[in-house]
């Protein structure tokens, strides 16, 4: 069953400098759909207007045109229904990490006892306990990651969006990273769409690849992946995952041909 | 690099400390022997020997016109601090927050910025009084500006992305001020409120010398007038010790309350 | 680290050190100016030269030639206050003051040996300006009068002292419950217009400024109608100095006689000095200068024919000075006038006339 489903979005931004107007084409025409409980990732060069699309089912912005809706009802703002996984973060600097994964269930209203408990149980669940009382400036990038994602996972979202989470890490730190994302999603397997540049990275998490092609972006290929879960690190060297790393470096440079390098 | 400098340093600390300390207290008594010196000097006039200043603000504690002056002083300066700081943290908010404020107070605020208040005390002194209300008013208007402007600046400092943050874990209106902004801009605020510390004090005293003589102000101007020097170097030295021990404590208030950002 | 902190810490400490010596080691090069042949004197002044205060640097400019003298306008420097000329004096970088006449005798009893010998300007035009129904120096010290007034010591104070003084009062300025301290004529004339204070201290033309706005307004006392004595500024000099510079110091006092002589007769003569000499911003209209003159000739601000300073007057003030609270006792008049310069000052005059 579909959760998501976006029907032909278009996404121009109008900048003016002084009398000249400038118009810029970030998506055009994209249509796709999410279903229950799929891990799925869009994938594309910078510039390709991904973030834009996140920040559209986040309810940060609207489409130009076209329409998205979530479990059939349009998207209007932020809701409770998604959490959202910054790509630096973004933790609040003033609070302590217990108070930064309490903040999504603050505003929601929770009573503070409750939580507590939650707070607590993600921030297990992410590998911080013990650290619940220190300060983001105590952290290091990838704990701050954590963080990020128990704060997301916190609210208990039907849909978790990360937009190029792991973007900002060093290439150990992501990779440890990626395989407690694919351990923490797996306890509950709630619909996730994912954003990123780093193609192994999408094979690695993803069910479904949703490549993007440049300027404006649009759907270029839909690829189903097939390893089974969970995954752990050893697939990184299986043939298979080769294979579609080199697949999916084809579609990613078809779809930037002509118009970048 | 680092671990072959590490084991030099710990050689010298237990050293270190007390090299400085040893330092400081030398320059400070070459400082006091020197201005003895110099002050005792047959054609130093304006500048008493540091053992009559001391006499003389052992003098002014004792008969209790110091004490008294000072808390004058102080009370001025903090009525007209907190004064200052309410209206200048709520405007700062205000003009940060909103459009139409930006568009009104904001040119006005930037002017008054820019205006030495001391140009303005003869013609403030006729609607301001020229007593303790006079004085206040002088001293919220020479500190109210600072917090104001940096409060505002603090607000509109604000990363987007925390409002981001906020927005899309559903915070009200309300609770996106309240939770990000107003903490995200605390940084600047505190700023303003330290400046405002300093210049509270500037303004009481400057208040008390310009406008109906007053408390350190009067101090200071009959010193001056009967060329009690001694005093006057004292009533000097009263004032900028007050200054080092405010500004010392809005420090450190400021780093307590931002220790997130270091901790 | 710790060094590096300690040194840096020390770093002020020591400049100031080093800043203090240099100060007062540059002192001994410059504090032998004058001696014999000299023929100019460094003269600080204390405050703004004022409409009135211009016969001294009006003189010296025009006359100092015949006295032997080679000074310029750039020999006159003016200071804030009566300490920082003082200090100027005593580093060497003047040789004379030109201030207070009481600030003078409080200096003489602190230990610092300074000699008037020259006027600068007898009298002031302040007045006692009431309001609200005070018209009186007894309602000065009722309780619900507000008067303002500068510091204890401050020219309004010893001014309102010599007139109470003169006229038979006992009480001092220490001795009024209302008072309030503005240090600026300028301020006390806006509190007293504006009806905040009910007497006050200004200058005449200040009190008819505020008179427009205030109620019931009044001359309660003017200095130079009732203080005669009254000496408002002279030329002091450390007494060493003078010794020295004995006749240099004629030479100069004489060109400062000429000058009051020659601006007390000609009112256009003063007009043009004002014009030269003055610190104003703008220049006076010509009513506010004919009254100022009419009223210097009149009662002797420019003493220029017998030299002020007189016996009798400098008694006044000194007493005007002890009853105020500043001046421990009444000095010996040979102790704090240099008679013999000023003396000979006027003989240099009477020659050349």
């Amino acid at each position: 069953m579909s959760v998501l489903t976006i029907e032909n979005v278009s996404k121009t931004f109008t900048t003016k400098r002084g009398r000249v107007v400038q118009e810029t084409h970030a998506l055009a025409d994209v249509s796709l759909s999410i279903d229950e409980g799929e891990f799925c990732v869009i994938i594309g060069a910078s510039g390709c207007g991904k973030s834009t699309l996140l920040r559209m089912i986040d309810g940060l912005t609207a489409p130009s045109s076209g329409q998205i809706l979530l479990k059939g009802r349009p998207i209007t703002g932020p809701g409770p229904d998604r959490g959202v996984v910054f790509q630096h973060a973004h933790l609040l600097p003033w609070r302590t990490v217990r108070k930064n994964v309490e903040f999504g269930l603050e505003c929601l209203g929770v009573g503070q006892r409750e939580r507590r408990e939650r707070a607590a149980t993600y921030i297990d669940m992410v590998g911080l306990s013990g650290f619940e009382d220190h300060y983001p400036a105590q952290l290091s990038g990838g704990m701050q990651q954590r963080v990020g994602l128990a704060r997301a996972f916190a609210v208990e979202p039907e849909m978790l969006l990360l937009d190029e989470p792991f973007g900002a890490l060093d290439a150990q730190t992501k990779l440890v990273m990626q395989g407690e994302l694919e351990r923490i999603w797996g306890v509950r397997r709630s619909t996730a769409l994912l954003i990123t540049h780093d193609i192994e990275e999408a094979l690695f998490l993803a069910d479904r690849i949703i490549v993007m092609s440049n300027r404006p972006g649009r759907v270029a290929q839909i690829v189903d992946v097939p390893f089974a879960r969970p995954r752990r690190d050893d697939l990184r060297s299986d043939p298979e995952f080769a294979k579609m790393k080199f697949q999916l470096w084809d579609a990613l440079k078809s779809g930037t041909a002509g118009r970048a390098a | 690099m680092a671990s072959t400098t590490k084991p030099a340093a710990a050689t010298f600390d237990p050293t270190g400390p007390m090299l400085m300390w040893t330092l400081r207290i030398t320059s400070v008594i070459a400082l006091l022997a020197a201005w003895e010196w110099y002050g005792r000097k047959p054609e130093s006039f304006t500048i008493a020997p540091v053992s009559e200043v001391a006499t003389a603000m052992w003098d002014g504690f004792a008969s209790g016109d110091f004490g008294r002056a000072l808390a004058g002083t102080m009370l001025t300066m903090v009525v007209g601090y907190v004064i200052a700081a309410v209206i200048g943290v709520g405007v700062g908010l205000w003009i940060g927050v909103s459009r139409y404020a930006q568009n009104t107070i904001e040119p006005l605020v930037h002017a008054g910025y820019a205006t030495p208040v001391s140009l303005l005390i003869p013609i403030l002194g006729i609607y301001t009084g020229l007593e303790l209300r006079g004085r206040i008013i002088l001293v919220v208007l020479w500190c109210v500006f600072e917090i104001l402007v940096n409060t505002s600046t603090g607000i509109k400092e604000v990363p987007p992305a925390l409002i981001d943050v906020g927005k899309s874990f559903n915070a009200s209106k309300f609770d996106l001020y309240r939770k990000v902004v107003l903490p995200a801009a605390r940084p600047y605020i505190f700023l303003g409120l330290k400046i405002g510390v300093g210049r509270a004090i500037r303004g009481a005293v400057t208040a008390e010398l310009l406008l109906s003589a007053a408390n350190l102000g009067r101090v200071l101007l009959g010193a001056q007038s009967t060329f009690d020097i001694p005093t006057l170097l004292a009533g000097i030295v009263l004032t900028m010790l007050l200054g080092l021990v405010l500004m010392r404590l809005a420090s450190l208030v400021e780093r307590r309350s931002l220790a997130y950002r270091t901790a | 680290m710790a060094r590096q902190t300690a040194f840096r810490a020390a770093v002020p400490a020591v400049a100031l050190v080093l800043v203090a010596a240099a100060c007062g080691g540059g002192d001994d090069d410059a504090s032998t100016s004058g001696g014999d042949g000299a023929t100019s004197i460094r003269v600080a002044n204390t405050s703004p030269t004022q409409p009135g205060f211009v016969p001294a640097k009006f003189g010296v400019i025009t006359y100092g030639e015949n006295f032997g003298l080679d000074m310029t306008i750039d020999d006159f420097t003016t200071f804030d206050s009566h300490a920082v000329a003082t200090q100027t004096v005593l580093s060497g970088r003047a040789d004379v003051v030109a201030g207070s006449l009481v600030s003078n005798l409080l200096l003489n009893e602190q230990g610092q040996d300074f000699k008037l010998f020259c006027p600068y300007i007898a009298q002031d035009d302040f007045v006692i300006a009431g309001a609200n129904g005070i018209d009186s120096v007894e309602d000065l010290f009722d309780p619900n009068t507000r008067v303002a007034l500068d510091s204890p010591g401050g020219a309004g104070d010893v001014i309102l002292n010599a007139m109470l003084q003169a006229l038979g009062q006992d009480q001092t300025a220490a001795d009024i419950p209302g008072i309030q301290i503005l240090e600026s004529s300028g301020l006390r004339t806006t509190a007293f217009a504006s009806g905040d204070v009910d007497a006050t201290v200004i200058h005449d033309y200040q009190y008819y400024e505020a008179a427009e706005q205030a109620t019931d307004p009044v001359i309660i006392a003017s200095l130079f109608e009732e203080v005669p004595d009254f000496v408002k500024e002279g030329h002091a000099a450390p007494a060493a100095w003078l010794e020295e510079n004995a006749e240099l110091a004629a030479n100069y006092c004489a060109a400062v006689l000429m000058g009051m002589r020659e601006l007390s007769a000609d009112y256009d003569a003063f007009v043009g000095a004002v014009e030269e000499f003055a610190d104003v911003e703008e220049m006076p209209d010509d009513e506010t200068l004919r009254a100022l003159h009419t009223s210097a000739v009149d009662y002797g601000f420019w003493p220029g024919e017998d030299g002020g300073l007189s016996e009798e007057s400098i008694t006044f003030m000194a007493e005007v000075g002890v009853k105020s609270g500043l001046l421990e006792e009444v000095p010996a008049y040979e102790d704090v006038v240099a008679v013999d310069i000023l003396e000979r000052a006027l003989e240099l005059v009477e020659e050349q006339s």
